[in-house]
């Protein structure tokens, strides 16, 4: 497979160069990706919301692998960092503030993430914290835009990022188990699927 | 003693000889895991007690424990202190104390300076919030920052905890709830932050990290939700008329009376913004 190469910074050209061709070639069909569930409820549903959420759970996982797989700070920085910059999101959508392409964002993350884990690419940490900002910034506002009409926002709220830190450190977990075998492999295979993911949810 | 509890990256952890020559010392620290099987079984037997039978004290300490509002903050605040020197996580302790103190004291001018002007209601769920903020901020800094970030953050938790207990207080003076309430966060912040001592790995310190940024996301979004009002029911705009169709009410029904006529004459103002007219 084209994606399972020598993982370095050397191959980051070639595979912006070639996920950028991709996108441009679907954003017409900018796919409604994240599945908005109308009236939400309280903490139960604000934690299953994650877990249940194909979208949401493949860019929250890929996040905790591909810091396993930067590893150093970065197995820490990118899943503290994802909470965070998401609920400034999150407070974006819930004060009405205008963003557009969202569904698009959320749908770019899981490819792009999963592609980054995929190539193996370990850029600048300063980098990847950025681009998870944006993608955090996405997930967030997503969310943030339902919670004023959920039942109890605040235990939704709640529940809904204390899911998303457990899938944090799921992804983590699985990305430091799958690092050592054949060479992290497994992992960038893992990547590809989820970057396959992602392309599924550009397209339909 | 711990010498310096960090990431893996940042330092590592040193037990020294003398901890492991006292036993009576090795005894202490399985204090913190005993204290949270004991209260475990306590939370047990106070949930089959009919909720009509509990004394206050039961309902004060259930509304620290099973309110992640307030019990969120203490686990944080718990695990905040189990992560610093033991002279550090002592001044926090007793720091905490004072604001649980400070809070009671000035309750209700802090209150009474919430309760005024609109949104007061989710004002009042404030608390919560802001503890699982500033905690969330000190979990989340490098090691060095987090023990000067915690004693102001320990003061802050005490005192919000004592606000929230007395906001939730349904008997209005009975003290049994607020000890039942305290004693519970005490014992909240003491068995979390004994057993993360006991337990503590150099790799739990990226858990903690991940808890911390957990922590204030929570209380932003807990915040927002709360101040940010929601949508009335039957707040959506009404459907536009079909074309063609008149809209009802848009006719005089009175065309003798003086709101017929031109409305738009009536309404001028000279001066006056024509939007505002």
């Amino acid at each position: 497979m084209f994606w399972i190469g020598k993982g370095s910074t050397a191959g980051a050209p070639s595979f912006v160069a070639f996920w950028a061709v991709i996108v441009l070639a679907l954003m017409p069909n900018g796919a409604f990706a994240h599945i908005i569930q109308g009236q939400a409820g309280g903490f139960g549903p604000g934690f299953e919301h994650p877990l249940t959420g194909p979208d949401h759970f493949l860019a929250m996982f890929a996040v905790g692998v591909w810091g396993a797989q930067m590893g150093g700070r970065a197995v820490w920085a990118l899943p503290v960092t994802f909470p965070l910059i998401m609920a400034m999101g999150g407070l974006a959508g819930m004060l009405g503030m205008p963003l557009p392409h969202v569904e698009l964002g959320i749908a770019l993350s899981i490819l792009a993430l999963g592609s980054a884990i995929a190539f193996g690419w370990r850029p600048v940490e300063a980098v990847a914290l950025i681009l998870i900002g944006v993608f955090a910034i996405c997930h967030g506002y997503a969310h943030g835009v339902e919670l004023p009409n959920a039942a109890d926002p605040a235990d939704y709220a709640a529940g809904f990022v204390i899911a998303t830190g457990l899938i944090h450190l799921l992804g983590v977990g699985v990305g430091l188990a799958l690092n050592k075998p054949l060479e992290g492999r497994l992992s960038r295979a893992l990547g590809a699927v989820i970057a396959a993911g992602g392309v599924y949810f550009l397209v339909v | 003693m711990r010498s310096a509890l960090s990431s893996p990256q940042e330092g590592s952890i040193s037990w020294s000889s003398d901890e492991r020559a006292w036993p009576e010392v090795q005894v202490l620290r399985w204090i913190g895991p005993i204290a949270v099987i004991a209260a475990l079984a306590g939370i047990a037997v106070i949930q089959l007690h009919p909720v009509m039978d509990r004394s206050m004290l039961e309902r004060g300490a259930l509304s620290v424990i099973l309110s992640y509002q307030r019990a969120l903050p203490l686990l944080g605040l718990g695990c905040a202190l189990a992560t610093v020197r033991s002279r550090e996580a002592a001044l926090g302790a007793i720091l905490a104390v004072v604001g649980l103190w400070l809070g009671f004291a000035f309750r209700d001018s802090l209150i009474n300076s919430v309760v005024s002007g609109s949104a007061t209601t989710g004002r009042l769920g404030l608390p919560g919030p802001i503890s699982c903020l500033f905690v969330g901020l000190v979990l989340a800094a490098p090691p060095r920052l987090r023990a000067w970030l915690l004693p102001p953050t320990a003061i802050l938790v005490g005192a919000m905890l004592a606000i929230g207990i007395k906001l939730v207080d349904p008997s209005f003076h009975d003290p049994n709830f607020l000890r039942g309430g305290v004693a519970a966060g005490v014992w909240l912040v003491g068995a979390v932050g004994l057993t993360v001592h006991l337990c503590y790995r150099p790799w739990l310190g990226i858990g903690m990290r991940i808890l911390g940024s957990w922590l204030v996301a929570i209380g932003l979004m807990l915040a927002a939700s709360m101040l940010v009002p929601r949508p009335a029911i039957g707040a959506l705009p009404p459907p536009e008329p079909a074309a063609g169709l008149e809209r009802p009410g848009s006719q005089d029904l009175f065309p003798d009376s003086p709101a017929a006529g031109d409305r738009k004459s009536r309404f001028a103002q000279p001066g006056l913004d024509p939007l505002l007219q």
